[in-house]
């Protein structure tokens, strides 16, 4: 039976026997030894050889210094040899040129076996030699000598668990005697050290086994805190601030952050229930019904997790959750939390870089009074990533073929209303007291550069006096411009049977829908969308033209000013040079129109179309969308394209009803304007078209009857 | 099942550079299957999700599997890989769906092999060949998945050898040329993937050629389970494969230091295939074909590499690209690589001619320290490894580990102090030296260390059939041996014993006599 096996690959060990034993057959053993290993390293080409080496020396145990002299010289002569490895104790090795000449030579009179009573005499000396002192020192330990927080950030860069709870509770004592909870031990050196952790392993200077030794100096550390600060809550009286249930997605076992985080909002009085890792979609979202959860956080590391993470929040909308979700973990990202999770579910998607953010976070999203602000911040923030995102070259788009197969589908059950009255109607001089009531006051202090929701701003600690005041003011012209009509409110709508063919509207004369009166063309979505979601278009929104009948459809069109006159107060504050007032009569202009707007959309759904005759919303309800219906404007995310209000203004013949002109450049005079159209159907929401492709471009251009040069001109923004 | 190509495919390899091919996953994303493509017929009322499972495809859409084959030979492809990653037992049990692992494979192999053999017949001057690929699996042998128990481990290596055995006898009743190991980022799932492969080929009475490719995760330039890359190659070598390389995890720019060292150190032939880029934040990859092409051409003329391909995020284009940019390039040549005990723990540790005497710690054994002997013995684990870590910093590059006490359970104690090891970097960074008399605690020693380790010890005390069946054994765990001058009439005491013992032990082990 041949293995070949490699020489390299073998050691020999030819066996260390014990020397000076007072028997004469073991006398010539080391020499015997030693010549063995000469001869191996003769005849047997690449192999080692290695022994145990403290058996040479075994009849002096207990003499420490004899010992370690026998094994220096056995070794000195053996290496020679060719001896290349030897089982040693690698604190006690001497240099033989170190050694005291008088023990040397006894010693090397024993291992080479030079003369008959070597060995005796050997031991007769080794009583005279005094114990040598171990070179054992035990491990390096002069950074013990460094203040506390250096030495907990050092054991858990170097994972020692040996002094963390010393080290904690040193700290700790000393965080409470300064008047500092226990929590504070975790929020500063921990995290602090953790976070060097993470800087050493993201400049690969730590690999994943040391980073998993570090959490476990982590764990020892928060373990001995955690009594205190449980006794700290008991003096507190603080209670549960609320439960959040956190899991690491199906496919991924890394936790070790989801385990800090856990560890951290457990310590600031949440409730933490921890699913562990792998968690199917299905068990995070029972567990958080069953537990009222008030939150779910997700952890992942590897990139498939970023796909579980949007199938979950998918699921979130699909099941109704209403609770935020936290996203977090080392692949995650907040590009990709808020362009590829978040537009999966609607309650806030929030990223959360690390552990130490977590508590900031959750704190504010579950905090009465600043949730709603917090949210609307992040929800900024991500629809700005998602715009940057989108403006960047290589956005994943689909084929307006591709685009188009996935419209969302014609309704059967929207069952479009017929509209009371068609055609045209005009309502001039509105009463502004009774547009005030419809004013939405957020966008007014964004004119003032003031950022924040209101009426909360008016609460805000950096702008809520600034806020106040423009309010008090605003509020005090508001009441002039109505007392004393600075200005007119007009609108002007109509109403018109209507159906679609592809991504145009018809609008018909009368209800035979045989003579065309104008059709109106729109643009769909083309960027990739979530799965399940529709590449919207405004169309949609109308029933399909189909050969002999189909559906019958409505749709509507509108133009609002409350700007006419205006101009005479204007030049009144400019030439006092007030432009604090010009600008504040501006603002309330454009909330007057917003409001007239606002009003006449209820009008029209609840009278003049009818459609929504019981409709019964306070403005709060009107502010947040909740009725059926919407009335896009040409300009804005979901209908683009500005050239679409000549067409309004044609219909309605807007400047001659109401004094409204449109420049060559599609801008409404006056400027305190709102023009747009009126969709019914019950599934009419807002979106954003953004991008769309070259295919698109030309066939709008084509169905515009324009050149793609000028179409190009027009859309330039969405290119 | 397909005649030994290893010769044709090294006379290939001396010729050009192979290419090999690129992402399945990506290519199957683009089809957009459904829960119900991946069901098909015969699971439609499995009680399990199935989406995701891309080798459940070789049987409900085998057209999609062997299409995406077919336009990666057509690209220029010499080595199909079978869509096999996760067809071992441990991966498939996600689904629920343990019992069609080898019909999985069989399927793999084949549909793979109909793709080559159909590109072989249109040209016969450029032929293709089938790499059965064995995945890493979802678990890892030498790391623990509780954070608070360093010593878990929720797979066995007994329980990876079984399921890549099954694997590896699919692969080979389907019609694979050769063996990919892949993606290895637990170095102890390769080695129980490479044992269960020696241990299939004996019992077959023929090799087939082995290709092993390992995954650096991250920027310090090591596996998952910590080891760089020569320590990766000095714990796998052992079953001399055909090629040795690096994929996945990493783009061309961050993999090529990494190539560049393999190439160095490896005496056998080089492979590599990168993925396209480091992933975007959206876990996509951007780097075009030409981009990836030319960095991989780039080490292709720098003399680094033999075998050339794409992993996650790479298409039939980029496979074009290399193929095209790598024409004509002049493959690698294996280089002399002095022979020397190359060891590694997470790093190497190698002895040749010139190397300093080296320290071998004693400490940890129970037989000869009283102190370490009671510390196992009261289960005081955390002071046992303070005295591993100590000898480590006292200067021992090899620690010898024994557990050889009347009163201890030698076996579990070997196991158990071993894994604790295993998540101790300071302490597994040095090899291991697996020190007893008994053969079963070497054995189970031997399943637990992820580097090239040391037997200590083997002899012929009990004859020669005992003694070659454990060196064989050794091997196949991918460890050196101490051999103890000691044979059927005892140990050797005097200068003739000795040398005539290790004289006719060594010509027993290589054969030369």
């Amino acid at each position: 039976m041949k293995i070949g096996f490699p020489p390299e690959d073998i050691i020999f060990d030819p066996n260390i026997f014990a020397i000076a034993t007072g028997i004469a057959e073991h006398d010539n053993y080391a020499v015997d030894f030693i010549e063995a290993c000469r001869w191996i390293r003769a005849h047997l080409p690449h192999a080692q050889i290695s022994g145990g080496v403290s058996n040479v020396s075994f009849s002096f145990r207990g003499n420490d210094a004899v010992r370690e002299a026998i094994h220096t010289v056995f070794l000195y002569h053996a290496i020679k040899a060719g001896l290349s490895m030897g089982i040693v104790n690698a604190g006690m090795l001497g240099v033989y040129d170190d050694l005291e000449t008088a023990l040397r030579e006894k010693v090397e009179d024993v291992v080479l076996n030079r003369n008959a009573g070597a060995g005796e005499a050997l031991v007769e000396f080794a009583q005279t030699v005094k114990e040598g002192k171990a070179r054992d020192t035990g491990p390096d330990l002069t950074w013990r000598q460094m203040p506390v927080e250096e030495r907990l950030s050092h054991a858990l860069v170097k994972g020692i668990t040996d002094f963390v709870v010393a080290d904690t509770e040193e700290c700790r004592a000393a965080l409470e005697a300064a008047g500092q909870p226990p929590l504070s031990v975790i929020e500063g050196p921990l995290m602090n050290g953790m976070n060097v952790v993470g800087d050493l392993f993201g400049e690969g200077k730590m690999f994943l086994p040391q980073v998993v030794k570090s959490a476990r100096v982590m764990k020892q550390a928060v373990a001995h805190l955690i009594p205190y600060i449980e006794a700290e809550k008991l003096r507190t009286g603080a209670t549960s601030k609320g439960k959040i249930v956190v899991a690491t997605v199906k496919g991924d076992v890394h936790d070790i952050g989801k385990n800090i985080v856990g560890v951290v909002l457990g310590c600031n009085g949440y409730d933490i229930v921890d699913l562990g890792v792998m968690v199917p979609c299905d068990k995070i979202l029972n567990a958080a019904r069953e537990h009222g959860a008030q939150a779910i956080g997700l952890s992942g590391l590897i990139t498939p997790s970023l796909e579980e993470m949007s199938h979950v929040a998918a699921e979130m909308q699909r099941q109704g959750f209403d609770v935020p979700l936290l996203i977090g973990g080392a692949t995650t990202s907040r590009a990709h939390t808020a362009i590829k999770i978040a537009p999966n579910y609607q309650s806030p998607v929030i990223y959360v870089p690390d552990a130490s953010r977590a508590v900031g976070v959750v704190t504010k999203l579950l905090s009465i009074d600043h949730a709603a602000g917090y949210k609307a911040e992040v929800a900024a923030d991500y629809e700005k990533v998602r715009a940057q995102h989108a403006n960047k070259k290589g956005v994943a788009m689909v084929t307006l073929e591709a685009a188009r197969a996935n419209a969302l589908p014609w309704n059967a059950a929207a069952k479009p209303v017929q509209p009371k009255q068609i055609g045209v109607t005009v309502l001039k001089d509105i009463d502004l007291a009774t547009l005030a009531e419809y004013i939405d006051w957020g966008p007014f202090f964004q004119t003032w550069d003031l950022a924040g929701a209101y009426p909360k701003i008016l609460d805000d600690e950096k702008v809520g006096e600034a806020a106040r005041n423009v309010f008090k003011d605003g509020q005090a012209m508001l009441k002039q411009v109505i007392a004393e009509k600075w200005i007119t409110a007009n609108a002007v709508f109509g109403l018109w049977p209507a159906n679609r063919i592809g991504d145009d509207v018809e609008l018909y004369t009368d209800e035979t829908r045989t003579k065309v009166l104008a059709t109106t063309h729109h643009l769909r979505q083309q960027h990739e969308r979530p799965s399940g979601k529709p590449h919207q278009c405004l169309a949609d929104y109308v029933a399909p033209r189909v050969k002999n009948g189909g559906t019958p459809d409505w749709t509507g069109a509108f133009a609002v000013t409350a700007g006419i006159g205006i101009e005479k107060k204007l030049a009144e504050f400019e030439a006092a040079h007030d432009d604090y007032r010009a600008i504040m009569l501006k603002s309330i202009a454009d909330r007057l129109a917003e409001a007239c707007a606002e009003w006449l959309h209820a009008r029209v759904r609840k009278e003049y179309w009818g459609y929504a005759a019981d409709e019964a919303l306070g403005n709060d309800a009107l502010i947040r969308e909740e009725y059926r219906g919407i009335r896009p404007a040409p300009g804005y995310p979901a209908c683009p394209d500005h050239t679409e209000k000549g067409t309004i203004f044609a219909l309605l013949d807007a400047t001659a009803a109401i004094g409204m002109e449109l420049t060559e450049s599609y801008a409404m005079m006056p400027a305190a304007a709102v023009s747009g159209w009126f969709f019914a159907h019950p599934e009419a929401q807002y979106f954003a078209v953004s991008k769309i492709g070259r295919d698109q471009l030309e066939d709008w251009a084509a169905r515009k009857g324009m050149s793609v040069a000028e179409a190009e001109r027009w859309l330039a923004p969405i290119l | 099942m397909q005649p030994d190509r290893t010769s044709e495919l090294s006379a290939l390899l001396q010729q050009r550079i192979l290419v090999l091919d690129g992402a399945m996953g990506t290519m199957i994303q683009r089809h957009g299957l459904t829960e119900k493509d991946y069901r098909g017929e015969r699971f439609a009322a499995h009680p399990h999700d199935l989406k995701g499972n891309n080798d459940l495809l070789l049987l409900t859409k085998p057209e999609v599997i062997k299409g995406i084959h077919a336009e990666y030979l057509a690209a220029g492809a010499d080595i199909l890989e079978t869509n096999t990653f996760n067809a071992t037992a441990i991966s498939q049990a996600d689904y629920k769906l343990e019992p069609i692992v080898y019909e999985l494979n069989v399927a793999g192999a084949k549909l793979a092999r109909e793709a080559c053999d159909e590109f072989t017949a249109k040209n016969p001057a450029k032929p293709r060949f089938v790499a059965g690929v064995l995945g890493p699996t979802s678990r890892t042998g030498s790391i623990s998945p509780d954070v608070n128990d360093p010593g878990y481990r929720n797979v066995t290596f007994d329980e990876l050898v079984e399921t890549y055995t099954e694997a590896i006898r699919g692969l080979v009743d389907g019609g694979a040329d050769l063996l990919l190991v892949e993606t290895v980022f637990d170095t102890l799932n390769a080695k129980a993937a490479l044992f269960a492969i020696e241990q299939f080929f004996e019992n077959a009475g023929r090799r087939w050629p082995v290709m092993i490719s390992g995954t650096i995760t991250d920027a310090s330039g090591r596996t998952l389970s910590g080891q760089t890359a020569e320590a990766f190659w000095n714990s796998l070598n052992h079953i001399r494969p055909l090629s040795f390389g690096l994929n996945c995890a990493l783009g061309s720019k961050e993999l090529r230091q990494y190539v560049e060292e393999l190439s160095r150190v490896c005496d056998c032939f080089v492979s590599a295939h990168p993925n396209a880029g480091l992933p975007n934040a959206f876990g996509g990859y951007d780097e075009t074909p030409e981009q990836l092409a030319e960095e991989v051409a780039d080490w292709a003329k720098h003399g680094f590499v033999n075998i050339v391909g794409g992993c996650c995020g790479t298409s039939p284009d980029h496979i074009a690209a290399i193929a095209k940019y790598v024409d004509g390039v002049k493959p690698r040549a294996i280089p002399e690589v002095e022979k020397k005990l190359r060891l590694s723990g997470l790093e190497p540790f190698n002895v040749g001619k010139d190397s300093l005497f080296v320290n071998v710690g004693e400490r940890t054994n129970v037989t000869g320290s009283k102190a370490f002997a009671r510390m196992i013995l009261e289960g005081r684990l955390d002071d046992a490894l303070a005295v591993a870590r100590q000898q480590v910093e006292n200067g021992a590059q090899v620690i010898d580990i024994n557990m050889d006490e009347a009163m201890l359970d030698s076996k579990a104690a070997m196991d158990r102090f071993l894994k604790l090891i295993a998540s101790e970097p300071d302490i597994a960074r040095v090899p291991i030296m697996i020190d007893s008399s008994k053969w079963e605690v070497i054995e189970a020693g031997l399943k637990c260390i992820q580097g090239k380790g040391i037997v200590n010890s083997i002899s012929m005390k009990e004859g020669e059939a005992s003694f070659l069946h454990q060196a064989k054994l050794a091997r196949r765990y991918g460890a050196a041996v101490v051999v103890m001058a000691f044979d059927e009439a005892g140990q050797a005491d005097t200068f003739k014993r000795k040398t005539e013992i290790c004289q006719r032990a060594y010509e027993l082990l290589t054969g030369e006599r």
